[in-house]
């Protein structure tokens, strides 16, 4: 059974439909990538799935739940982190979790337990005695996750935890993610920032316009867009000089410049390959530069979303 | 100890907790804390050293009081406002909703955070209070029955507070609100701290019953219209896809049972039973109906997904539950019921020594009803379509006293057109009240016939959207059993 289960939800505002019968599931131990332009429903989605709001059509199970029908034993599932941090005035860090730990209905010996943890595992430390209100970016997003970490749910959905992040922050944040999939949490991630959620995601969900474009592994989605490996060619020539050589090679398609060099499909196997080396080397083009390219999140993203905000 | 300790704080609901705490950090409890304490000190010294003896307990008494009432009548229920206001906007919500507690915990919480703060206060004044007891002039008995009769108040313009907080979010309402709100506190502590004194300086009104009668009573009307904002604020933090309003439907049905037990009792008590004060509370009773009544009748006309999926899986059960489900239309049908029960009860099974065929009796109590039914459903069924607007929503709230002022008045500006005097001092059936006279007067003038009308069109007009309404509970209880 999955974790997360979205099953053809719609929602619609006024006239404008901001999430289009989206579908897609989320393993126990996997970490999700959900990513889409501003307005693409990233956030309206996430909200269905934390109970916040309701689908008009459609459902979405969590561990089997439904959030239509059994709205509160998917909140005892899941933490959900939105993407603004409600603090308390007067209030210090402490105070803040053991609040949440009490409202999550934990009691005596495991609340103290369970506040212990978060704060070793999210590295809070000495920042409990510290008034919430005041705490930086980097600090708040822990003490974010700290809070929906309390009550050990099987379902983490996370919006944009990495906005605004240094890059030593997020590189622990990321660690932080994976240890939780080590754990068997399923975790829900949407970001902008690409090459952050591809070195963590074990999947992606790509959505624009409320519809989703693809879902699955990036190799996989990388494959279904763009059968034919993708190679990168650098030659001591301009670049138009050897986009217009590699046309003329048989089993090349889709070339296009790029740092100084060209982008290029290549039908068939790697004899193909060494084939085309061989051609133009023997057509004096002076290569300095051949590789292959790996599916790469940003790849997918741009030749899938077409830029269009709602 | 410890142990015992552990148990309790489990069982603390978290909010209440979390606002003590963070008011025992915040400048404005500490201050009004501290305020109350030195005002106390101060008056009472500067009392204390001006007055004569006999009076002497009295007044100190009454200064302290005086502090006491302005903190917990006034500023706690005020700073319930203030907390309230941050904890209702959309963020901090949806946070708390995500956790394990219930709206009604989210409210009881607030609730009683500003209870605690209250008793917090009177536990510092009570050396005071017990150094005034010393003194000459102080009834115990009378001086006990203010300072409960003060907490309770406390406790119920606290649930007014709370539940006020999020009428709006706009910043210039709110502090429009603010202000008001601030300004009622202020009046109503001063009615009370007079109405305290006046008790302490006559301490012999409490040996008499009907002292106690009007103070039930009191507290009685306080405690209803503090647990409808109670049920209010609940139905506020519900999801709008959930039955928000079958808290306040039920909370309706039970006050309305709560008042025909308070007739019963009240006939059963009083050494001369009298029909017409059977009609005139009945006539109390619907007035004060139509409030809460021109709320259900303008619910948007729809049910929320989770309302679809809670219905009863069996047609005519879900049918059945139509009073109580959330709509315009279903909520006519709930002003029929509790009409037919209410009256109906008054009428088939008369308070002791009561007759019910006495002359004003039954057409006295078939007046109410039909006043109540005409002034809550002739303009409401006419804006059914669009109240899922919140504007359209107001306005159609606001149509049943409108109606109601223009049946009032628009007769009387007509006779004084035509000169007729009658109509010109309101002598015509808009006017309840001169309905009401002669019908206890027993010269029904005529006015039966458009009464009778009047509900009659009343029903045709609201039989459309009901019908609506039981087909849409009809469909959507098959719906969800398939
Ligand atoms: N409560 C609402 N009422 C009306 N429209 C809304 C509401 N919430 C979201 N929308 C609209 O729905 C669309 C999707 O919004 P959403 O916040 O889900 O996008 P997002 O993918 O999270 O974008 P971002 O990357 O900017 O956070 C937007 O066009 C937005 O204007
Ligand atoms: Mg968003």
């Amino acid at each position: 059974m999955s974790c997360l289960e979205v099953q053809s939800i719609t929602r619609v505002f006024d006239d404008l439909k901001a999430v289009d019968e989206v579908s897609f599931s989320v393993e126990a131990g996997q970490i999700c990538g959900f990513i889409g332009p501003n307005g693409a429903g990233k956030t309206t989605s996430m909200r269905i799935c934390a109970t916040l709001d309701l689908p008009d059509d459609g459902d979405v199970l969590v561990d089997g739940m439904s959030v239509l029908s059994h709205p509160r034993e998917v909140r005892r599932r899941l933490g959900f982190m939105p993407d603004y941090y409600a603090s308390e005035p007067n209030m210090p860090v402490a105070d803040y979790l053991d609040f949440h730990a009490r409202a999550q209905g934990l009691r005596g010996p495991s609340r103290t337990r369970a506040i212990r943890e978060v704060v070793e595992f999210t590295g809070l430390g000495d920042l409990v005695a510290k008034d919430c209100s005041a705490l930086s970016k980097g600090m708040r997003q822990r003490a974010g996750l700290a809070v929906t970490l309390l009550h050990d749910p099987a379902l983490l959905i996370l919006d944009e935890p990495a906005a605004g992040l240094d890059p030593r922050a997020r590189v622990e944040l990321r660690a932080l993610l994976s240890v939780l999939a080590e754990q068997g949490k399923g975790v829900l991630i949407s970001s902008h920032i690409l090459t952050e959620l591809s070195e963590i995601c074990d999947v992606v969900a790509v959505i624009e316009q409320g519809r989703i474009r693809a879902s699955g592994k990036v190799s996989d989605i990388q494959r279904r867009l763009q059968p034919d490996p993708l190679y990168f060619l650098r030659a001591l020539a301009p670049p138009d000089v050897v986009e217009q050589r590699l046309l003329e090679q048989p089993g090349v398609h889709a070339p296009r410049q790029q740092d100084q060099g060209v982008v290029f499909a290549l039908r068939g196997q790697e004899q193909d390959l060494a084939r085309l080396v061989h051609a133009l080397v023997a057509q004096d083009l002076p290569v300095v530069e051949l590789r292959q390219l790996h599916a790469d999140l940003e790849e997918v993203f741009l030749s899938l979303t077409d830029g269009k905000v709602q | 100890m410890k142990r015992a300790w552990t148990w309790i704080d489990d069982r603390l609901n978290p909010i209440l907790v979390k606002e003590v705490r963070q008011a025992l950090r915040s400048r404005f409890f500490l201050g009004t804390y501290g305020l109350a304490l030195v005002m106390a000190t101060g008056i009472g010294m500067f009392v204390l050293m001006g007055a004569d003896s006999d009076e002497l307990g009295t007044i100190f008494f009454g200064t302290v009081y005086a502090c006491l009432a302005a903190a917990t009548m006034g500023l706690v229920p005020f700073q319930a406002f203030l907390a309230a206001g941050g904890g209702w906007d959309a963020e901090k919500t949806n946070i708390l909703l995500l956790t394990d507690l219930r709206p009604a915990q989210i409210v009881r919480g607030r609730l009683l955070s500003s209870v605690t703060q209250s008793l917090l206060i009177l536990l510092a004044l009570l050396p005071f209070l017990g150094l005034a007891f010393l003194l000459p002039g102080v009834d115990l008995g009378v001086a006990g029955v203010v300072l409960v009769t003060t907490l309770i108040f406390s406790a119920y313009l606290s649930c007014l507070t709370i539940a006020a907080s999020w009428l709006t979010s706009n910043k210039l309402l709110r502090v429009l609100l603010m202000t008001f709100l601030g300004g009622s506190l202020l009046w109503f502590t001063g009615v009370a701290v007079a109405l305290g004194i006046e008790m302490l300086d006559h301490p012999d009104n409490m040996a008499d019953d009907e002292f106690w009668w009007a103070w039930a009573a009191i507290v009685l009307h306080g405690g209803a219209v503090a647990a409808f904002a109670f049920a209010a604020a609940c139905a506020r933090i519900a999801h709008p896809e959930e039955n928000r309003s079958r808290p306040l439907r039920l909370l309706t049905l039970v006050v309305t049972a709560a008042l025909l037990v308070a007739i019963y009792v009240l006939m059963d008590q009083t050494s001369s039973p009298d029909d017409e004060m059977v009609v005139a509370l009945a006539a109390y009773g619907s007035l004060t109906l139509t409030v809460p009544f021109a709320f259900f009748l303008t619910e948007p006309e729809r049910l929320g997904r989770r309302v679809r999926i809670d219905l009863p899986r069996r047609r005519l059960l879900a049918l059945l539950t139509a009073p109580l489900q959330p709509g315009g239309g279903n909520g006519f049908v709930l002003l029929l019921v509790t009409c037919a029960a209410f009256f109906g009860v008054l009428i088939l099974a008369p308070p002791p020594n009561v007759d019910q065929w006495r002359d004003e009796y039954l057409p006295g109590l078939l007046t109410c009803a039909s006043y109540l039914i005409i002034a809550v459903g002739v303009t409401t069924p006419f804006f059914a379509r669009w109240t899922e607007r919140t504007p359209v929503r107001i306005l159609a709230v606001l149509s049943a006293p409108m109606f109601c002022a223009a049946a009032m008045l628009a007769p009387a500006f007509w006779g004084f057109v035509t000169s007729d005097r009658d109509l010109e001092r309101f002598r015509h059936v808009g006017n309840p009240v001169y309905t009401m006279e002669q019908v206890f007067r027993g010269s029904g003038d005529g006015y039966e016939p458009l009464l009778f009308l009047g509900v009659i069109t009343v029903l045709m007009l609201n039989v459309p959207r009901v019908i609506r309404g039981l087909r849409l509970l009809r469909s959507a209880g098959a719906s969800t059993s398939t």
